[in-house]
């Protein structure tokens, strides 16, 4: 459902992604790790459609459109969803609100009628209860004031409440404690299915013990220097990211031969 | 040289003009509304609230019984026409001529006035709904009207003021609310203006507040092509208390001006201002405060806050946040800030599959939410945010 070919990006003339090859299939976990600095959030945000990024090379296919010609809004439209390491904080704008307008964009996109707050609220509770996630977190504003765990939480809400066919995770463990990790676990695998591609980026294993992936990439330095199975991530665990320096070298050493 | 001269001021230089248009006041250019001016038939439907008692000041004139069920005013309210209100000792001791070219011109041309008198411990249930009209009749003229609000001790009341106008010509209108509150008197007073396009309101509202009272003011600048709005508040009895509010919304070739000027006398008062613009197209808004903490005034609390928001490059905003203190042992604090909207927070938005047009209306509904909230009656808040998200859809960035 996703392919990504030789994908570059640069924020502010400075290139951070030098060269991406990714392929998701329908139905797969992908995990992304690697240190501080290697473009993971980077990568996200262009699959997401960041205007403050520039792409200089390489191509993102998503189910057979070319997907950096879409606009943001279309891509989350067509199904992407990215969950925020930081999401923004908007005093003002009830959750709800901004959630039953969430979901209005994407049902009116399906053709299909739009909720009215009754319904939607009776949909909302709903993901709300199986999550066994505060009902509270409606009536506020939209994360103002959240904490970082509360924040986490309402953007695996949207997830589950948006139920996209590819859905980005940037960090959304970090910071989190155990509970919060199982909510953002049992948001994943409630949207798991055959439709379904995940990419998760995480700095940890933890997080991988509780959604299992398919494949395991590391990224050092705007490249995937390593990619295997789901042994990788405990690997990483052991033996942290410094052996990583020689892999890096030898990449960028073989795109300079290449 | 061209003379800027109202009712025997002269603008030029002046600093609290500097950012205004005084342009519709000057030189006589719109004379006064006839008297007559009444409805022709039956009054057409206006807005209001349900359960209000509703007064009607058309083309500057006070209608009896103007009300579909007029019914007797709430128990401890008196209504009173001119001559009464002109009878109290109060009646123009706050909007003085020597008060500024607004009181002048309102004192010069006042065509009618209304007195509301609040008993002792009066605390009527529902609010007072005062709905000024302008129609045809008053395109190219000039409407004065006046109301009086006193309140005696520990009464409490709601009063809201809407001025509209159905007649879409230019007039010009220079209300005049004077307001005392005694000691231990709570009023709420709310306005709302929402003239038409070519409308022009350049009013102003005078508040004496006396030890322990609080009184509270929420005003909306809605529609109109050139609105002024001054408010001067004297806090003369220890431990009297205003909270301040104000939302303006100005697009097109739009211009709204808002001037503060809140006087703390004696000490242990406290003043609470909030501000926002939304500017869009050409719109242009100006907030001028200006709170003085005189000598001797200790222990006061005054904080002020102006916040714009700019849809697009060409709207422009001018704050100027000041205080003045001359006494020692207070709390003050202003601030003000000026900007478009966050990237993060569009970018934020469209990833959940809002167009950005829809993005921009909700970040800056979101905005004005915070003046919103202060308005005590829910059913006008609600009537607000629905005007507000209308007039913020069809805003072009």
């Amino acid at each position: 459902m996703l392919k990504i070919r030789n994908l570059h990006a640069a924020i502010d003339g400075k290139p951070i992604l030098k060269g991406i090859d990714l392929e998701i299939a329908p139905g797969e976990v992908h995990a992304v790790m690697g240190p501080n600095g290697s473009g993971k959030s980077t990568l996200s945000q262009v699959l997401a459609g960041n205007e403050d990024y520039e792409v200089t090379a390489g191509t993102v296919t998503y189910r057979g459109r070319n997907l950096l010609e879409l606009p943001v809004e279309e891509r989350a439209r067509e199904g992407i969803f990215l969950a925020f390491q930081y999401p923004v904080e908007i005093p003002g704008f009830a959750n709800a609100e901004f959630l039953r307008a969430a979901v209005n964009a994407h049902r009116k996109h399906r053709g299909e009628p739009e909720l009215d707050a009754f319904d939607f609220s009776r949909f909302a509770q709903e993901k709300i209860d199986r999550l066994e996630l505060d009902p509270k977190l409606l009536t506020r504003s939209l994360n103002a004031g959240f904490s970082g765990g509360e924040k986490k939480r309402n953007e695996v809400l949207q997830m589950t409440l948006l139920e996209p066919k590819l859905a980005i995770l940037d960090e959304t463990d970090s910071g989190l404690d155990i509970d919060a990790l199982k909510v953002v676990a049992k948001g994943v695998n409630s949207l798991r299915g055959p439709e379904t591609g995940f990419l998760v980026i995480t700095h940890y294993q933890r997080l991988l013990d509780h959604i299992v992936p398919d494949r395991v990439h590391v990224l050092a330095d705007g490249r995937i220097v390593k990619s295997g199975g789901k042994e990788l991530a405990l690997e990483l665990e052991a033996k942290g990211y410094g052996w990583l320096d020689e892999e890096t070298a030898a990449a960028a050493t073989g795109e300079v031969g290449a | 040289m061209k003379t800027l001269t109202v009712a025997g001021f002269d603008l030029q230089g002046r600093e609290d003009w500097k950012f205004a248009d005084p342009a519709p006041l000057v030189g006589g250019r719109f004379p006064t509304c006839p008297d007559g001016a009444r409805p022709a038939g039956k009054l057409p439907l206006l807005p209001g609230c349900n359960g209000t008692r509703r007064l009607v000041i058309w083309n500057g004139m006070v209608l009896p019984d103007s009300t579909e069920d007029p019914g007797d005013p709430p128990s401890g309210v008196v209504l009173a026409p001119l001559a009464e209100a002109r009878a109290t000792p109060e009646f123009g001791s706050l909007a003085r001529t020597e008060a500024g070219p607004l009181a002048a011109l309102n004192r010069e041309h006042m065509q009618d006035a209304l007195l509301i008198e609040l008993g002792q411990d009066a605390t009527p249930d529902h609010p007072l709904e005062l709905i000024f009209v302008t129609d045809s009749q008053a395109a190219t003229r000039l409407v004065a009207p006046r109301v009086l609000i006193i309140t005696a001790a520990d009464s409490r009341a709601v009063v809201i003021e809407r001025h509209l106008d159905l007649g879409h010509g230019e007039v010009l209108n220079v209300p005049v609310t004077e307001i005392f509150c005694a000691p231990g008197a709570e009023l709420t007073h709310l306005k709302l203006v929402n003239g038409g396009d070519k409308a022009m309101h350049y009013g102003s509202t005078f508040v004496r507040q006396d030890a322990g009272s609080r009184y509270t003011s929420g005003e909306f600048l809605l529609g109109g092509a050139r609105i002024r709005r001054e408010l001067h508040v004297r806090l003369a009895g220890a431990e009297a208390a205003c909270d301040l509010s104000g939302l303006s919304l100005a697009d097109g070739l739009r211009h709204t001006d808002v001037r503060t000027r809140v006087h703390h006398d004696v000490p242990g008062c406290a003043t609470d201002e909030l501000y926002k613009g939304i500017f869009a197209g050409r719109g242009q808004g100006v907030f001028d405060g200006l709170i003085r903490v005189a000598p001797g005034a200790q222990q006061t609390r005054a904080f002020q806050t102006n916040r714009n928001l700019l849809l697009g490059d060409d709207a422009v905003s001018y704050s100027i946040p000041r205080l003045e203190i001359y006494a020692d042992d207070v709390k003050c604090s202003h601030g003000s800030t000026t900007g478009q909207l966050g990237r993060e927070e569009m970018f934020y938005l469209r990833s959940r599959g809002f167009d950005a047009a829809l993005a921009r209306r909700m970040l800056s509904y979101a905005f004005a939410s915070e003046v919103l909230e202060r308005v005590p009656v829910a059913e006008l808040r609600e009537e607000l945010t629905t005007e507000i998200h209308r007039i913020l859809d069809g805003v072009q960035a």
